[in-house]
């Protein structure tokens, strides 16, 4: 048998192969990765120049309807996932820039209040922020061992970017607008019940327990606060069970006189407000806005 | 260490360097390819490596006394105290968690606490069942090398999920095996194993899982779940038989074709000539001819119960059993009517569902969504999105082409899917087969 048979064609189309590879990355982190909401989102939050921000999760994100004509000097930041944890990294950040702004942040009901978990949220792409963040250095902790090293990056991902590039393109349930995404479908009885038990049996803690990093986080923004320009609005969005929010308690204990909380009444219990246990149908999300409009109007 | 994990692809590649000094060094492979086995058989659990060692030095044993003793009476003793060693060994482990169940709750919770299911026990039993069998049987000569039988039992590349070998097949090439083989074709194999598994297979369980858990699916989703369910098992159980056979390939040892492109068959005996070969040759050759076959007057209870016996082989659960039932009598149906191509596929695709069910009663609530029309949004997309069921529908609809283009080796296909499993790899950490 040849020994040239190592140096068939098998051999040198896979070598093509990993050429095509590289090739590839470069090109789809140009121009995909790139644009992806997160990424956009995560980096303009610095570099934008609006009055006012919402930041949340994806229940804020479906929570506002802003429109160009009331909301122009309006952006709502929120993404998916906990990303409240996010934005505890990125506040200490904000509050020390030269930007004056009204910072609105709607603190979901989480286990730990800064990022902990490997398992939270989906920021693969974080080495994109910019390294000197405090938001960085979050991400850093928590998705570096995710992330495989260059050119691996983005082994598997194809599925997860064509998703998310084509989601917010071709979205037919929901209602992009001034990075809000509002519902527009409606679930079964059945299936609204239930997300009404998978939202029942999360945890109920009676205290919240922060530990050394949340503690000095927490006294991070309690130390800017005072010297900033900024005014910060906590928001405790409602959901359909009227569970309390510890998170929301706990920052209102902490900062309580140098910034505004608000909690929203009269949603609990009402369907037509709500898309699942805790997101806010169309008509959910106009209430709310209504709600907060003095905010949003400038 | 999990086939498709970057450990086992270092750890081949270790060996593959070994072997190459190896060869160099004039000496055998057998005791590197051994050690070997032993290190990714231990990686799983090594309190276990005393098991296959004992079940390999019985085996030997027995077969040795075996071919020296004269009296067939005590040849025929030995043989079946081999058997029931194995089977004991196969039933303590894999079925007195089911069986303690009806009997005792005490015992039953201990067995769940303190049993963990050996990795690969239902091949190797029954692999050196058969060697055991065929050694009675004078078929062939037990082995008198150590080293070699024990390889013959543990062989890394096949030994956790088969192809199941016979030592007629495998023992001769062992003898004569003395160097690396950097073959096309087993690279050819471990590619297109791989694609199988870790884009195929794999992104079909992403659909497959959720529609498993969701609970209102409509008859869009269920009818998706079960072809979804239907390539995934296929293409996980033959991706895994082809990164078998090409690693092995690449050390000189041609393992037992375990799939010969089942869905192209075009009725159940032709389904199982070409579905798990080895396991079902197995069956034919040590269970069902034994009975008579179907010259005994019997065949009926002999088709009936081997199948049976597969379900069980299978898992201990009932559903497995009423899959090796239903495949038993459509056989028998097919020998009294004929039944068209269609027909046999829609039987076939739906026997995969209490084959993936967890129990009989998940199976009629799942079986329940083909008569659910309420083609809403959530139901249909499974809260997945519109965009991973197009997937899954792509995958499903194109795996026929590309089984048909990737019977030969193909130099496109060398260059295309590679670049294919490094963007849409989707890890499952399991592999289907790897749980019995």
């Amino acid at each position: 048998m040849k020994r040239s048979y190592i140096f068939s064609f098998s051999v040198r189309s896979s070598f093509v192969a990993i050429l095509v590879i590289i090739a590839t990355s470069f090109i789809i982190d140009k121009i995909l990765i790139s644009k992806l909401v997160t990424i956009q989102k995560l980096n303009r939050v610095y570099s934008d120049r609006y009055t006012n921000i919402i930041l949340g999760s994806s229940r804020a994100q479906g929570g506002f309807v802003l429109d160009d004509e009331c909301n122009y000097s309006t952006y709502n930041y929120s993404l998916p996932g906990t990303a409240n944890k996010l934005w505890l990294g990125v506040l200490p950040d904000l509050l020390t820039d030269s930007l004056i702004q009204r910072i609105i942040i709607c603190v979901d009901d989480t286990d730990s209040l800064i990022l902990h978990s490997k398992t939270d949220g989906d920021y693969s792409y974080y080495w994109k922020l910019d390294k000197n963040s405090l938001l960085y250095d979050d991400l850093h902790k928590t998705t570096r061992e995710k992330i495989r090293r260059w050119p691996f990056y983005l082994f598997g991902e194809g599925y997860n970017i064509i998703w998310k590039y084509l989601r917010t393109r071709l979205e037919f349930s929901s209602l992009n607008i001034r990075g809000s995404r509002i519902e527009l479908g409606e679930l079964s009885l059945l299936q609204f019940e239930s997300s009404l038990h998978d939202f029942d049996s999360e945890r109920i803690a009676s205290d919240l327990y922060l530990d050394n990093a949340a503690e000095d986080r927490l006294e991070l923004i309690d130390n800017l606060l005072s010297n900033s320009s900024d005014t910060v609005v906590w928001i405790n969005l409602p959901n359909f069970l009227g569970k309390p929010n510890l998170v929301y308690e706990r920052c209102q204990d902490q900062f309580s006189g140098l910034c505004q909380f608000y909690t929203v009444e009269n949603f609990a219990g009402k369907r037509e407000l709500f898309f699942d246990a805790k997101h806010f149908s169309f008509d959910g999300a106009v209430k709310l806005t209504e709600e907060f409009s003095w905010l949003f109007c400038d | 260490m999990l086939f498709n994990s970057l450990a086992f692809l270092v750890f081949v590649l270790v060996i593959l360097v070994l072997l190459s000094f190896w060869q160099r060094l004039k000496l055998s492979p057998i005791p590197l390819l051994l050690i070997a086995s032993y290190v990714f058989y231990g990686w799983w659990n090594a309190w276990y490596l005393f098991l296959i060692v004992g079940s390999t030095l019985l085996d030997y044993t027995i077969s040795i006394l075996i071919s020296r003793i004269q009296s067939k009476n005590s040849r025929r003793l030995l043989c079946f105290f081999s058997i029931a060693t194995n089977l004991s060994l196969l039933i303590f482990f894999k079925y007195s968690v089911w069986l303690t169940e009806f009997i005792s709750r005490d015992l039953n919770s201990w067995l769940v606490e303190h049993i963990i299911l050996p990795v690969g026990i239902s091949f190797y039993t029954f692999q050196t069942m058969s060697y055991t069998i065929d050694v009675y049987r004078k078929e062939i000569e037990p082995e008198r090398n150590i080293l070699k039988f024990a390889l013959y039992v543990t062989y890394f590349p096949q030994l956790i999920a088969g192809p199941i070998e016979r030592a007629i097949n495998f023992l001769p090439q062992v003898s004569t095996v003395s160097k690396i083989h950097l073959r096309q074709s087993s690279y050819w194999l471990i590619l297109t194993g791989y694609f199988r598994k870790i884009v195929l297979a794999d992104n079909l369980a992403i659909y497959v899982d959720e529609s498993w858990a969701y609970d209102s699916l409509n008859i869009f989703s269920t009818l998706l779940g079960i072809l979804a369910f239907s390539f995934q098992i296929y293409f996980d159980f033959s991706g895994y038989s082809r990164i078998a056979r090409g690693i092995s390939g690449l050390f000189g040892i041609d393992l037992s074709l375990n799939f010969n492109y089942p869905y192209s068959a075009r009725s159940f005996r032709d389904f199982w000539a070409r579905w798990h070969i080895t396991l079902s040759t197995w069956f034919r050759d040590y269970i069902y001819i034994p009975l008579g076959g179907s010259r005994s007057g019997n065949t009926k209870r002999n088709i009936l119960l081997v199948f049976i016996i597969s379900g069980i082989w299978h898992g201990a659960n009932v559903t497995f059993v009423l899959w090796g039932l239903l495949h038993g009598l459509m056989l028998l149906l097919e020998r009294r009517i004929k039944i068209n191509y269609f027909t046999f596929l829609i039987i076939l695709f739906l026997s995969w569902v209490p084959f993936r069910a967890p129990d009989l009663s998940a199976m009629s609530v799942y079986l329940s969504g083909l008569f659910s029309f309420n083609l809403d949004y959530y139901s249909t997309t499974i809260s997945l999105g519109p965009l991973r069921v197009l997937f899954t529908i792509l995958i499903i609809g194109l795996s026929p082409i590309y089984l048909r283009i990737e019977r030969r080796e193909n130099r496109y296909l060398f260059l295309i899917l590679p670049i294919l499993i490094f963007y849409f790899s989707a890890i499952n950490e399991t592999f289907i087969y790897f749980q019995f």
